[in-house]
C-alpha cells in the first residue's frame, strides 16, 4: 500500500517522497517508539533485562563470569550464540569456541505474557530480544 | 521516483525534520502507530487531504509491511 502512496505523492507535486517500505511491523519489532490504542498489553521489550552478560567472540572463557550464561556478541551488538554456564570445552578456549550459535530469539513486540507462559512449558530460563537484524536489546527471564 | 528508505535512514530523515504518514485505514492508525506519525489514508489521498503536508519538507510513507 505505501509505494502507491508514495507515487500518489509525487503525482501531488512533492518533491521528496520516501517509502519505509516494511513499515511499521519492523519499527515494532526494534522497540521503538509508538502511540498504542491497548497500552495494557506488556511485550517483551516492556520485560527485558537490557544489560545481561555479554561477551566479544575473542574473550577467553576463563575471564567469563561463573555460573550465568553469557551472550556472545559480535563488535555491532549483534548475537551471535551464547556460551551456557556449565562452559562446555574448558577455560583455555574462547567464547567463540565454546558457544552454542544461533539461539533462539524473539522480536521486541512479541506479547510478553503468552511468551512467558511457552517460556514455563518448555523451561526455557531466559529469551534473547533482538531488532530483525539481530542486534540484541535484552533478555525476557522466566517468571519475570 | 519515491526511494525506498530502512528504519535507520528513517530515522535520520526524521530527526532532519522529515514528516511521517501512515496511509493505513483509520482503525489500523488507532490501533498503532509511529510516534509523530500524520495519518493520511491512501483511498482518502488527493490534493485536499495532503494540504495538510509541508511541501517543503520529505515525506516518508508507510503502511504495516511489504505485503
Amino acid at each position: 500500500m505505501s509505494p502507491r502512496a508514495a507515487w500518489r505523492l509525487e503525482r501531488l507535486g512533492f518533491g521528496h517522497v520516501y517509502d519505509y517500505v516494511v513499515g511499521k511491523v519492523d519499527w515494532m519489532a526494534a522497540g521503538l517508539p509508538t502511540v498504542r490504542a491497548n497500552t495494557t498489553e506488556r511485550r517483551a521489550i516492556d520485560g527485558v533485562d537490557d544489560a545481561p552478560p555479554s561477551c566479544a567472540p575473542d574473550t577467553p572463557v576463563r575471564d567469563l563470569t561463573k555460573g550465568r550464561s553469557i551472550i556472545v556478541l559480535n563488535a555491532s551488538g549483534i548475537v551471535l550464540g551464547r556460551v551456557p554456564a556449565s562452559r562446555p570445552g574448558g577455560p583455555g578456549r574462547t567464547a567463540e569456541e565454546v558457544m552454542q550459535p544461533g539461539p533462539t530469539t524473539v522480536r521486541a513486540n512479541e506479547p510478553l505474557d503468552p511468551l512467558l507462559a511457552r517460556m514455563a512449558d518448555r523451561k526455557v530460563a531466559e529469551m534473547l530480544v533482538t531488532t530483525p537484524e539481530g542486534r540484541l536489546l535484552g533478555v525476557v527471564h522466566a517468571g519475570s | 521516483m519515491p526511494t525506498g528508505v530502512d528504519r535507520f535512514e528513517v530515522q535520520r530523515l526524521v530527526a532532519a525534520g522529515a514528516q511521517l504518514v501512515e496511509v493505513l485505514p483509520q482503525d489500523e492508525y488507532d490501533e498503532e502507530h509511529l510516534e509523530g506519525a500524520i495519518h493520511l489514508p491512501l483511498k482518502q489521498l488527493g490534493t485536499e487531504t495532503a494540504a495538510v503536508l509541508d511541501r517543503g519538507r520529505p515525506v516518508i510513507v508507510y503502511c504495516w509491511d511489504t505485503l
